[in-house]
């Protein structure tokens, strides 16, 4: 299933039959999107109830909304909206708005069209539904019989109203999906002989006694029996049974629902993402258990009353709240000490630079000293390069999915939650930890991946279970279903060597290369002014690739210093989990040359610092104004080559998705000079806006243009680049094309563009990369925060032009052929990128870069920054906690 | 899911285990056969008055399809095609003894040249289940797989079905694998297919509704109209040709699902009462 945005547009509608009257399903899209969707309401068949998601449809017959019959839009967790034709007319609203519309109309309804009528009805008891049943009753007896009025009316519309009704309870008493599939199958039948309706549920299905009850009670049903009351005729007399068809009652274990309680903002997101299809787990394990399994108390007023109505409390916490004395973890403790007997567990959220506190023994905070029934979950498991299903999500989704899943495996059987209680009950250095063991197909995943916070020593007690995918299917891609595993393991107390050699194992192996031979020793490194937060998990690690890289892989971001430290001491820094600097590490720092790389993940460099910024790097800015496909754009160039705008056109660099959604290449014109044209009027201008009023430039995704004017400056052009990694290249942007979202353009020299082009700029660039991947603002300050070489000077128009180039600088440049850009550009992979700067050449240009800064004879990235730092007085030392 | 489409023959040598063991069957119960289509084109078929044979492209000849009894259609992973059946749908109860069967097989031939069986036997095709091409070998596998009709139209395949089954009688075992998709106690609601086990009977002929069709299923909705409006033209139509009617709600809240259960529920109805067949 297609994940589609949550808001819609009412594009269009299907009509069920040619009738000018009636109810339609209703189309919706994003607007100018091809993909059409109709909506899913929260209770089946309720149009009482709320939207609950969208899902794709291809319709055959559609009337395509034209415009003037106005502009409605509906959003997941609306309330349900119809679309209704009366006489041709398209009324759209909730079934409330559109019987206020109808007003006064009923009647022509009931005579004509009584099955709309009821349909608009149906959930309003009173003489209005009566009529229109009536009607329908009286229209069904006309055109065939009395016999087929009357099972119309039982066996059609009455088992139509007692389904909604039954399902509507059975949600209410959160009922299991089985319960929620069996009361679809229902049949009404009238049983002549006692005068009685009787509501059958057949079915093989195997229901626990509580998911029957209302069908069971509803002989006693007031709302029932009013809805029965209405039939028409002698039925409105007959009294009303539901009963079990097979019998099939049996009491199946289930599991209460499971209290979350965030602390922290992370947290509460986290707690969102499991609470967002209203607390249905996106896994299932077993159809008869309730629906519903998550419920979300606020941690300021958590007044949970125990074990009666909860399997267990499962605190998420930030990290920054553990420590502070935050009062609402007194509540909570309070309340535990009060209740005593309900479990908890304690999910840590992860921190972006670093392991939670909670999950390391030494530093751990004792959130609940005297509660000894608390467990810990490692959460750390979502964070591992090895993590088992979609790697793109973010850790917090990832960590919503694990606690999730460990939750469902918790409440598998009855004793489960206890059982874990008792095993980690009184040990500090003890958690809780969920693997992944085999798929669907029967793949084992034989290989354990230790976590940031755990080893695999400690098994006391473990629940495997397979787990499917439930009925969120719009969630589908993110997990992946099979048998997991949750089991109790130790908190490390030092040392993370088996971690790393897994993880360096896995990028190892990701090239067919046998790890077991390569990996020549592993062992803790005591390294002293590392400046680590956690300076026991760390692992010394030599591989034996030529030439041998001695790696310090850490639990955490290293800083810059952290990075300057280790190299001193002969050892590249990096996090475990920055499996694309560890590729480089081991497969690129072969190639002569510069080496001593800065990582990918690493504490900001500027971070801290109020740099100076120059204003020479922008993203493009300008409205896209008014797009028109090229090839229209040239015939009206061929018919109007004299007008003012014939010169104003830029070709817009393409994307992958814009030329595939344009069918072709699109030029742009902004708006002031659109205006003018329109100003002008004529022929020329109709036949533009013809050809350019229906393209909408987000649909191509094309928010944003360089649209500026050029500088006039000698010697200056304009330039335009991607943040690239590990080489960025700056490409000539002729002055009749426009790039869009995701370049970066400036004005300057050649010297500027070789500046760019060198390795010095890419380093800066990733020694800041958390931030230049951040939100675009940040983006554009980093980029501008470039400590450019004294030789530099920004113009008045903010080109940057070097002043005074070096001969060695002025011989890199001589060589230099940057690429042109043009409307037939195509994304090169990160490879071809950097072999447009070829290695030998790039070291030629990046030694007289930093021969600029007055830096001779280092071919280590990490050793060029600092410099550059140390030059302009940017301090990039640990600050001490 | 991952789809393995099943080919006409299978890798193994061809076999015809489970058609000896259902010739030896009793005979099960006596049903209607169910043809279902969506709403647009059960309106052209009563105006022409025909169902009419169509070319298949899993047997590539001209053939018309019924399920014995069942209303079954396609249930998980709707495509494009069949989702307006599932929509709209429109089902036509016609008399078995107006039916002169070409083929008979156990379950819907098109999901499983579609690859949606996943139990199924990868060394085996699709010929390697055929049946008597009767409508007493439909009720044949109907005793022999089935207790009754309920347990059928619940997809609830005899509990001991294999028990005295060698294991080199591949066919008969990867039916039972494969007819257990049907059935509802045993899988998660949502996603078992009600066609792994509905009986497909085939025919070569046209069939000329008037006469044959006993029931029909179809929205309420086609029921109201003003005087000369399409629907009472298509109601005339119905009437002219003799056959009985019967509606299921259809409301945009609903789910395609929803009017499968309900349409079952109308068919078991009528087949229970019509046991003068």
């Amino acid at each position: 299933m297609i994940s589609p945005p949550k808001i819609m547009t009412l594009v269009g509608y299907e009509r069920l039959t040619e009738e000018p009257t009636g109810f339609c399903t209703g189309l919706y899209s994003v607007k100018k999107e091809n993909q059409t969707f109709v909506p899913i309401a929260s209770v089946e068949g309720s149009a009482n109830s709320t939207v609950a998601g969208f899902r794709p449809v291809s319709p055959r017959t559609p009337h395509w909304l034209d415009g003037t019959e106005g502009s409605f839009l509906l959003a997941a967790g609306d309330p349900w909206a119809d679309v209704l034709l009366v006489n041709d007319k398209l009324h759209f609203g909730t079934r409330p708005q559109l019987r206020t519309a109808l007003d006064g109309k009923l009647d022509e309804l009931y005579a004509d069209y009584p099955f709309t009528a009821v349909a608009l009805l149906s959930d309003v008891s009173g003489s209005d539904r009566r009529e229109a049943v009536k009607a329908a009753y009286q229209r069904v007896s006309k055109v065939f019989d009395v016999d087929h009025a009357e099972a119309w009316a039982t066996e059609t519309y009455f088992r139509d109203q007692v389904l909604s009704h039954l399902r509507r309870k059975l949600i209410a008493r959160n009922a299991s999906p089985i319960a929620l599939e069996a009361v679809r199958h229902i049949q009404v039948l009238r049983e002549r002989g006692e005068n009685k309706l009787i509501v059958t549920m057949p079915g093989s299905f195997e229901l626990d006694p509580s998911d029957v009850g209302p069908l069971l009670a509803l002989g006693d049903d007031r709302e029932a029996l009013s809805l029965a009351s209405e039939l028409p005729g002698d039925l409105g007399a007959l009294s009303l049974r539901g009963r079990l068809a097979d019998g099939k009652l049996v009491s199946h274990y289930r599991p209460k629902p499971i209290l979350l309680i965030p602390f922290g903002k992370t947290a509460g997101r986290i707690c969102a993402m499991i609470m967002e299809e209203g607390g249905v787990p996106r896994f299932l394990v077993d159809a008869n258990w309730p629906r519903r399994l998550f419920e979300q108390a606020h941690s300021a007023v958590v007044n949970f009353p125990g074990r009666e109505q909860y399997s267990l409390a499962v605190a998420v916490v930030d990290d920054d709240m553990v420590g502070h004395g935050v009062i609402e973890f007194d509540i909570l403790q309070s309340i535990i000490r009060g209740h005593g007997d309900i479990p908890l567990l304690v999910a840590p959220t992860l921190p972006d630079r670093g392991p939670s506190r909670s999950l390391t023994v030494e530093r751990q905070f004792p959130i609940f000293e005297h509660d000894l029934r608390h467990m810990l979950l490692d959460t750390s498991a979502a964070r591992t390069s090895l993590y088992v299903g979609n790697r793109s999500t973010t850790i917090a989704r990832r960590t919503s999915l694990l606690i999730e899943q460990a939750c469902l495996l918790m409440l598998q059987r009855p004793d489960y939650v206890d059982r874990f209680a008792r095993a980690v009950r009184g040990e500090r250095d003890l958690c809780l930890t969920l693997s992944f063991q085999k798929d669907d197909d029967g793949f084992l995943a034989d290989r354990f991946f230790p976590t940031e916070a755990a080893s695999r020593n400690s098994k006391s007690f473990s629940v495997r279970a397979p787990m499917r995918l439930g009925e969120n299917k719009s969630r589908q891609r993110l997990a992946r279903k099979g048998v997991y595993e949750l089991a109790s393991a130790r908190l490390r107390s030092e040392g993370i060597s088996d971690l790393a050699v897994a993880v360096i194992g896995d990028v190892l192996r990701q090239r067919n290369i046998n790890p077991d031979d390569l990996i020549k020793s592993e062992r803790h490194v005591e390294i002293p002014g590392l400046g680590l937060k956690f300076p026991d998990l760390t692992a010394g690690i030599e591989v034996e690739i030529a030439p041998d890289a001695r790696l310090l892989v850490l639990a955490e971001s290293p800083t810059l210093e952290t990075l300057v430290v280790a190299e001193n001491h002969g050892y590249h820094a990096v996090r475990y989990t920055d499996t694309s600097t560890l590729r480089r590490l081991l497969f690129d720092e072969a190639r002569p040359g510069w080496r001593w790389t800065i990582p990918d993940d690493i504490v900001p460099v500027a971070s801290r610092l109020d740099l100076e910024t120059t204003s020479v790097f922008s993203r493009p800015s300008q409205n896209p104004g008014f797009l028109v496909p090229a090839k229209d754009w040239s015939e009206w160039l061929n018919a109007f080559p004299t007008h003012p705008l014939a010169t104003r056109a830029r070709a817009i660099i393409p994307t992958v998705a814009s030329g595939r959604k344009a069918g072709g290449l699109l030029v742009a014109l902004n708006h002031r000079d659109v205006a003018n044209a329109a100003r002008l009027g004529g022929d020329a201008w109709d036949a533009l806006y013809a050809y350019g009023s229906p393209l909408n430039p987000p649909h191509y995704g094309i928010n944003h243009l360089s649209l500026s004017e050029s500088v006039e400056e000698p010697n200056v052009e304009r330039w335009a680049f991607r943040l690239t990694s590990p080489s960025i290249v700056p490409r000539l942007l002729p002055t009749n094309c426009a790039v869009g979202d995701g370049w970066f353009v400036f004005d300057g020299d050649i010297f500027s563009a070789a500046v760019v082009a060198s390795k010095v700029f890419s380093a800066w660039i990733r020694a800041n990369a958390p931030q230049v991947n951040g939100p675009a603002r940040q983006a554009d300050r980093l980029l501008n925060s470039f400590p450019w070489p004294d030789n530099f000077n920004t113009t008045t128009q903010n080109a940057i032009v070097c002043i005074s180039p070096t001969t060695e600088l002025e011989a890199a440049c001589a060589a230099l052929e940057l690429p042109v850009l043009a409307p037939d550009f195509v994304e090169p992979s990160n490879r071809s990128a950097e072999r447009y700067i070829g290695s030998t050449y790039g070291d030629q240009l990046t030694s007289a870069v930093l021969g600029l800064y007055g830096i001779r004879d280092t071919s280590s990235e990490i050793e060029a920054i600092t410099r550059i730092c140390d030059h302009y007085g940017i301090s990039y030392r640990n600050r001490p906690d | 899911m991952t789809k393995k489409p099943m080919k006409m023959t299978g890798p193994s040598a061809p076999t015809s285990d489970l058609r000896d063991r259902v010739s030896v069957s009793r005979l099960g119960d006596h049903l209607p056969l169910v043809h279902v289509t969506e709403m647009g084109f059960g309106k052209e078929i009563l105006v022409s008055g025909q169902l009419k044979a169509t070319r298949c492209k899993v047997f590539d000849r001209d053939l018309l399809y019924f399920f014995l009894g069942r209303p079954a259609y396609r249930l998980r992973d709707e495509s494009e095609a069949s989702q307006f059946i599932s929509r709209y749908p429109c089902v036509f109860v016609v008399d078995p003894k107006r039916i002169t069967p070409s083929q008979v097989y156990p379950f819907d031939t098109g999901a499983a040249a579609a690859g949606f069986y996943e139990g199924a036997d990868p060394h085996l095709g699709i010929q390697d289940y055929l049946l008597e091409g009767s409508y007493d070998g439909a009720r044949k596998q109907l005793g022999f797989a089935f207790d009754g009709i309920d347990d059928y139209f619940e997809g609830r395949v005899k509990p001991d079905l294999t028990d005295d089954v060698p294991e080199f009688e591949q066919a008969t075992l990867s039916y039972v694998a494969i007819a257990n998709q049907a059935n509802r106690g045993k899988n998660d609601p949502n996603t078992y297919d009600d066609r792994a086990s509905a009986i497909e009977i085939a025919t070569h002929r046209h069939l000329d509704l008037k006469g044959a069709v006993q029931l029909l299923i179809m929205p309420q909705q086609f029921v109201e109209g003003k005087n000369g409006s399409k629907n009472v033209v298509l109601l005339n139509r119905i009437k002219d040709l003799g056959i009985d009617v019967s509606f299921y709600v259809w409301d945009p809240a609903r789910t395609p699902a929803d009017f499968r259960a309900e349409i079952n529920a109308k068919v078991l109805n009528f087949a229970k009462g019509s046991s003068a067949l």
